[in-house]
């Protein structure tokens, strides 16, 4: 444990700084008024204003006294004035910000009215008043500072406190019975105990250096008592002839101030490199940064420059070639605990007016695998692949900016939320004439627009151009990215989870109108969903992944006709209720659960959860292999024999 | 085990031009150990009916009656008979909190105390299928399909008499779906529930209630028994909502130009 948390420290030299400062800073407060408070509040008259040097390091005050000596000294009591002023700003903030959340709401409208009229105080102002109200002294400054650091404590706890009070645990918690006071304790304050200390750390030092400017107007500590501040001011009348007995407490009240600036800076890049508590723990680490998906869209509406020849490169295509053509692809992430590979070796094709189904569960790799082929993967993933080609072009040595020359618009992306896609701020049409810009006039432009998205079955096509991206509906966004693809006369198009979001009747439009334009036009299209009776009703063949490989592959005619090969494939079918399931028995389950992206076999990866395994499974990594007329699994037990009634009625609807 | 009744519910959201019906005279009386299936799309007013019976949404008008007893203006802290399971098993759980404590702190306010809340929980671990192990897991530490059953465990801490199950497998992948569905089905009969199901999914809501009713836009559009609903729709839009369900060739007769 020791070993591992001096390592985290010592990882960053942020870290390592602040923490070697910070253990400084708490030595000097503990020891200080023992070691040096003696020599720091006896007198000298031989040695008045001394400069540096000699038996004083830092010289002397007025009264002959070490300058060093007195700011080691006064080290404790100017922390501890700095801490006791934060607490007391953190315990009243946290009563008016965070408790509320507990309460009715009547006393939470009553504690937030009286904290707005707090926030609008001047801080300086108000801590002035105090001291002088309550005369000027050490605790008088404490209390004042206490004070005027209250509003803004509360204002952030109040933040975070009212979005945990949303959240479905918490709501949960009140229902199930839970106390006031439990629920305070155990569920709003440990969930926001990670931002509050950062924000306290930081406060620190800012009390310290408020705290210190108290002092040095002659309001704070009283002699014969003295902090950094009292310090200060008692050397400015001699600033010009004896500087030094300024400048080195100066020098500590800024020390002091970086310090827990820093110690919070680090404690926040600590709590980042965590993560959140409430993550997932598995599931592929999440490369799909909005950055990564800006670069993308620009690529899509940039790159018609040289469209005329990347049409030209497709004349020039042979007819048998695929359009796209996957080998072996691999994708690898660097994580804490070494490297994962959400993908592992996974070739594909797809052929001219094709529609290929991916799925799987999450965690399977086939977000990562549609990622990869669309270039999506930014830093630090890796992408591997004997062969990433797309109509002859090949993908995967090419630069960023020769990728836009040559494919132009002609892949075209569609995401679980098109909002990631679609500028807010820009029109509809604006946005889907931009493809055809350069390619004909804005009227023209404009008209296949509108007829883009009539055939799509958008009501008020031509008031819909005028219109943000917020004023449409999920559906209808999601049929403005196909209508994009549409007009851009894209050869394929990559759709992840493209009708997850939306209802079941928009879904099935949506999907009659992405199948439309690839019948009608021969697009090929890659549709990657977690739902196989939706890949079954839109495909013409299957990729089922599991753990990262491709286990099964198989026409969807094959499939409805002689049933899936993979277990896997078999049991997902048969989990899936349709309308047919019998209602007085227990639904096909398949134990367990899905592998970690880390997780590595040395055997088939189905294998602790398949009915079907043996010794051999858990040994001997299964190819993937034609088992079957245009049926393709990577098992070696594939199931062959026909299939039960329950199955078939499952696959009926699937 | 009791009866849920909802009568005349009605719940408008905001004024004027972004005035919206959420609930418009919503009444069906679920019978003592029933399930009822709610089905409709996103903006129905399905989950905002069930956060009206949990007690998290006050209703405009109508009455909320759980074995005749008019509960319409009971806080939702104090509702202990009626409890939910909330959709996403990824929030639904205090992260700060191991799976024993969660259980536990339930337990102890339906007045178990010393070594009969440890047993407890034990039991209701068992009844949601989980081993006992993970008593000391922190909900990051699981699944979701295994968060889900933590979930339905708590609920069922608080002994409740009416269980509101809201979209409870949609975040989960299929192969743990159909886990979960079962150990629905499971409880209920054990624990004698009343249930309010509600899921996007027909096929889902058939399998676990013997009534479904349809909302759409506010409305309830058409309710009966599930096998008939699905059988003989009679409302247009439920027509179209069976119509939806994905199965082989269900696009060739949807031409999306008319």
């Amino acid at each position: 444990m020791r070993p591992r948390f001096l390592r985290t420290i010592f990882s960053s030299p942020l870290r390592a700084f602040a923490s070697l400062a910070l253990l400084a800073l708490i030595v000097i407060a503990v020891i200080g008024p023992a070691i040096w408070g003696v020599e720091g509040d006896t007198p000298n008259p031989t040695t008045l204003n001394a400069p540096p040097g000699g038996d004083h390091i830092a010289g002397t005050d007025a009264l002959g006294r070490d300058v060093l000596a007195r700011v080691l000294a006064a080290g404790q009591i100017s922390l501890l004035m700095a801490l006791s002023a934060t607490a007391i700003g953190v315990v009243l903030g946290t009563l008016l910000g965070a408790v509320p959340v507990v309460l009715g709401r009547r006393s939470q409208r009553i504690l937030a009215s009286v904290l707005s009229t707090w926030m609008a105080f001047p801080v300086l102002l108000v801590a002035l008043f105090i001291t002088i109200l309550l005369g000027p002294g050490t605790v008088t400054a404490v209390i004042a500072m206490g004070l005027t650091m209250t509003p803004s404590f509360g204002r952030f706890m109040q933040t975070l406190a009212a979005e945990i009070e949303s959240a479905d645990y918490v709501v949960a918690g009140r229902m199930l019975g839970i106390r006031r006071g439990r629920l305070f304790r155990r569920y709003i304050l440990p969930n926001i105990s990670e931002p509050v200390l950062v924000y306290v750390t930081i406060s620190i030092g800012n009390a310290l250096l408020a705290m210190s400017a108290l002092s040095f107007l002659g309001l704070g500590v009283q002699a014969p008592n003295y902090d950094w501040g009292r310090m200060l001011g008692d050397a400015l009348p001699n600033v010009y002839t004896s500087p030094w007995a300024a400048l080195i407490p100066g020098i500590a009240i800024v020390f002091a101030g970086i310090t827990f600036g820093l110690a919070g800076e680090a404690l926040a890049s600590l709590s980042r490199n965590r993560g959140g508590a409430a993550r997932p723990p598995r599931g592929v680490p999440t490369p799909q940064s909005p950055s990564a998906m800006e670069t993308s869209a620009t690529r899509l509406n940039q790159g018609n420059e040289s469209n005329t020849e990347a049409h030209l490169v497709s004349g020039r295509s042979l007819d048998g070639e695929p359009l796209l053509s996957v080998r072996h692809l691999s994708v690898h992430y660097p994580t804490s605990d070494g490297w994962v590979s959400p993908v592992r070796d996974v070739s594909l094709t797809i052929n001219r007016g094709e529609i290929v189904g991916v799925v799987g569960e999450s965690g399977s790799g086939k977000s990562v695998t549609s990622m990869a082929i669309n270039r999506l993967i930014t830093n630090p993933g890796q992408v591997q692949a004997r062969q990433l080609s797309f109509d002859g072009i090949d993908l995967l040595g090419i630069k960023e900016k020769d990728l836009r020359a040559k494919l132009g618009s002609r892949i075209a992306t569609i995401f679980q939320d098109p909002m990631t896609y679609l500028n807010p701020a820009l029109r509809i049409g604006t946005q889907l004439t931009e493809v055809l810009e350069g390619r004909s006039t804005r009227a023209e432009a404009r008209e296949r627009a509108i007829a883009g998205l009539k055939e799509l079955r958008m009501t008020k096509p031509a008031e819909r151009l005028n219109q943000f991206p917020a004023e449409l509906s999920g559906g209808m966004r999601q049929r403005v990215l196909i209508a994009m693809a549409q007009i851009a006369d894209a050869d394929l198009i990559i759709a992840d989870e493209p009708t997850t979001a939306l209802d079941m009747t928009v879904q099935h439009h949506v999907l009659a109108a992405l199948r439309k334009r690839c019948r009608e036009n021969g697009s090929s299209a890659l549709v990657v969903s977690h739902d196989i009776g939706v890949l079954v009703e839109l495909c013409t063949r299957l990729v089922v992944m599991y753990a990262g490989r491709i286990v099964e592959e198989i026409s969807v005619e094959q499939l409805l006709r002689q049933g899936p090969a993979h277990p896997y494939t078999e049991a997902l079918l048969a989990s899936l209720p349709t309308l047919e399931t019998p209602v007085d028995k227990p639904l096909v389950t398949l134990p367990g659960q899905p592998p970690h992206p880390g997780e590595t076999f040395s055997g088939c990866a189905m294998a602790p959860r398949c009915p079907f395994s043996t010794d051999e499974c858990r040994t001997v990594l299964p190819q993937l292999e034609l088992v079957r007329p245009a049926t393709k699994a990577a098992c070696l037990h594939p199931r062959n024999h026909a299939i039960a009634s329950t199955e078939r009625q499952n696959l009926d609807i699937a | 085990m009791t009866s849920l009744e909802i009568s005349h519910a009605s719940l408008t959201f905001g004024r004027g031009e972004s005035k919206t019906v959420a609930l418009n005279d919503i009444s069906f009386t679920i019978p003592s150990g029933g399930a009822l299936g709610l089905v409709g799309e996103s903006g129905s007013g399905k989950s905002t009916l069930a956060r009206a019976v949990a007690g998290l949404r006050p209703l405009d008008s109508g009455v909320i009656r759980v074995g005749g007893v008019d509960i319409t203006d009971i806080e939702h802290r104090r509702r202990r008979n009626v409890q939910m399971v909330f959709q996403d098993p990824y929030s639904s759980l205090n992260p700060a909190m191991d799976i024993g404590h969660s259980i536990a702190e339930v337990a102890r306010t339906r007045g178990h105390q010393g070594a009969a809340v440890g047993r407890r929980v034990n039991e209701l671990l068992d009844a949601v299928r989980l081993p006992t192990a993970v008593r000391d897991r922190y909900p990051s530490q699981l699944s979701g399909g295994m968060r889900q059953r933590v979930a339905v465990a708590r609920a069922l801490a608080a002994e409740p008499e009416i269980l509101v199950a809201d979209e409870i497998t949609s975040a989960l992948d299929a192969s743990v779906q159909s886990a979960v569905l079962n150990l629905v089905r499971d409880i209920r009969q054990e624990f004698g529930l009343t249930m309010l199901f509600i899921s996007h999914n027909l096929a889902v809501v058939r399998y676990i209630a013997e009534v479904t009713a349809v909302m759409y836009k506010g409305e309830l559009v058409e309710m009966g028994s599930s096998p008939t609903l699905i059988s003989s729709p009679t409302n247009e839009y439920t027509k179209e909502l069976i119509a939806s369900i994905p199965r082989p060739g269900g696009l060739d007769d949807l031409d999306p130009i008319t």
